[in-house]
């Protein structure tokens, strides 16, 4: 199949470079250490960072699990409730006017310095992450659902009302279809920003997580640790946006193939 | 002639023109064992030895560690483990006297909680501030006690947050210095705060220290000893009077408690002013000691390179300063 021998070799040409420039900036770093001889508690070379996930007193497995679950959680909770809450302020006027103030004016303070308040009122642990990431992704989900919502082809509204179609089947026919790209735009901003919400509620109290071994390394100089935590973060965002990019490729095809036609 | 007076008397100024710049990187933010820095620069003791001194907040133990070593300060104040971990992996430093001749490594609790020992501390749930040695000491504390340091869950907390969590009843109690004892007591109430202090059981170790990188050592020993100097008889003056002490620190420092901070002067004085600085001066390091709390920071997780007892620390430029009777 010469065609999709071609479109391999398309895909290769197209990563190879930025796989290069990844590779190079890391024996870039490793060298800049090993020969500048710089001291490890203060900028551990990359080959430390990844010895110290063999090191087994670092318990990889139960820290990652609980930033995971709370990444998850507030990924979830922010998707639901902030279509649900974009749906709401959308349908009716009234809603629209009373509550996006208030929105705006939440999403005006800064979460990290809410994020002990939640400790006092909550407690530690998982939920109490779950609330603070969700508190900081919900917002791009709101505005991006209620935009989509809204922005729906005029002409189009007034012909399918001129048809007499009920208000549920404006939504469901236009409007919704309409806003689906916007929601996966929300998605994808909600996945790294519920990430950044683990880690938060992780610094200011917890058992176990990476923010705990991030916090706690810094303390004890365990330098490499903090790198190796910090790489598994951004595995865990770049994963869970990959999994929106995937669910958008299949929910929305159309979406890819107007951008593959710019 | 007056002419010439003139230039005499210009010239003789002129040494107290230059004056040293000197940085002194703090642990933490202002607390009421700070004061007694304010107090020397308040009374000139600074001035008397030919140091500008500019005082930094700090943002932990490790960070001061780190800044001394890559010389963005003269003098840091830090938790001894914490100073002995950085050494371990490589940091220039060494420590030229101690703040605290006793530990306030500690732990503070409801009454209600009914802890009176340490054993009793097992099966509950204990806020840690990752921000003080209080985690890199507690496997030692537990083995001196005979416990299973797994034995209690440790909950990592911002330190503003301690008081707190355990308030909220979230956490059984929570590590903290002894000094602290004021703020505690405002926040749980009076006659409801109970404590253990780790020195009472079994932990003889060096807290809060001063230390320098060793190039100053090199280039500028004499420093060192002037700022000693200046800054234990500022320790000698809060003694006799720690309210003057606490007001020049707030009249620089800006949204202090003075009165929280007032009320702890007392533990503080407990903890510095002991026998061993009586005859030897404030600040004078144990060689004994030293090597205990060596020995403590490093039972559990081996040191990346050897600790010497004899290269850690320094009694070379001790003030010998003695506190009041």
């Amino acid at each position: 199949m010469p065609s999709q021998e071609r479109r391999l070799a398309g895909v290769i040409a197209y990563y190879v470079p930025s796989a290069l420039v990844m590779l190079g900036l890391v024996l870039a770093w490793e060298l800049a250490v090993t020969l500048g001889g710089v001291k490890e508690y203060i900028l551990p070379a990359p080959s430390a960072a990844f010895e110290a996930y063999l090191r087994p007193n670092y318990q990889w497995t139960a820290n990652f699990l609980a930033t995971f679950y709370a990444t998850v959680g507030a990924f979830v909770l922010s998707a639901v409730l902030g279509v649900a809450l974009a749906v709401a302020i959308v349908w009716h006027d009234m809603l629209m006017r009373t509550m996006m103030p208030v929105l705006v004016l939440f999403n005006t303070l800064p979460k990290i310095a809410l994020a002990p308040l939640f400790v006092i009122w909550l407690g530690y642990g998982i939920w109490p992450n779950i609330v603070i990431g969700t508190t900081i992704a919900f917002f791009p989900m709101v505005v991006n659902t209620a935009v989509g919502l809204a922005t729906a082809d005029p002409e189009m509204l007034e012909l399918v009302r001129s048809l007499k179609a009920s208000r549920w089947q404006v939504f469901t026919k236009i409007r919704f279809p309409n806003a689906v790209p916007y929601i996966f735009t929300g998605l994808k901003l909600a996945a790294t920003m519920s990430v950044i919400g683990a880690i938060v509620g992780e610094f200011v109290a917890s058992e176990r997580g990476l923010g705990a071994l991030i916090i706690t390394g810094g303390v004890t100089l365990e330098t490499p640790s903090i790198f190796a935590s910090l790489i598994l973060i951004s595995v865990l965002g770049l994963a869970l946006y990959g999994v929106v990019v995937a669910a958008e490729r299949v929910v929305a095809p159309w979406v890819f193939r107007e951008q593959a036609a710019h | 002639m007056k002419r010439l007076a003139a230039v005499l008397v210009a010239a003789l100024a002129l040494p107290a023109a230059a004056q040293d710049k000197f940085t002194l990187q703090l642990n933490w933010f202002h607390l009421a064992d700070h004061s007694p820095i304010y107090l020397a620069l308040k009374k000139g003791y600074y001035k008397e030895e030919n140091i500008d001194l500019t005082v930094v907040r700090g943002s932990g133990s490790a960070d001061s560690a780190k800044k001394i070593d890559l010389g963005q300060g003269h003098v840091g104040i830090s938790d001894a483990p914490t100073v002995l971990t950085a050494i371990s992996k490589g940091a220039n430093l060494r420590m030229v006297a101690v703040v605290y001749d006793k530990a306030g490594n500690n732990v503070f609790f409801k009454k209600s909680a009914n802890i009176r020992s340490p054993k009793d501390l097992m099966g509950r749930k204990i806020a840690a501030p990752p921000a003080d040695s209080h985690r890199v000491l507690w496997p030692a504390f537990a083995a001196v006690n005979k416990l299973d340091p797994n034995g209690v869950t440790l909950v990592n907390v911002k330190p503003e947050g301690k008081q707190a969590i355990v308030a909220g009843g979230d956490v059984d109690g929570s590590f903290d210095l002894y000094t602290s004892f004021a703020i505690w007591e405002k926040v749980l109430g009076k006659g409801n705060v109970g404590h253990l202090l780790w020195a009472d059981y079994g932990l003889p170790i060096y807290g809060h220290t001063y230390f320098v990188n060793r190039d100053l050592e090199k280039k500028n020993p004499k420093l060192i000893e002037r700022f000693l100097r200046a800054t234990h008889k500022g320790w000698r003056d809060a003694q006799a009077n720690p309210r003057e002490a606490i007001d020049a620190m707030a009249a620089v420092v800006p949204g202090l408690d003075t009165e929280a901070l007032f009320n702890t002067t007392p533990q503080i004085m407990d903890l510095c002013i002991t026998e061993r600085s009586r005859k030897h001066g404030i600040g004078w390091i144990e060689k004994d000691l030293m090597q205990k709390t060596i020995d403590i920071t490093f039972a559990q997780n081996k040191p990346d390179r050897p600790v010497n007892v004899d290269e850690v620390f320094t009694n070379a430029y001790s003030s010998r300063i003695r506190p009041l009777k």
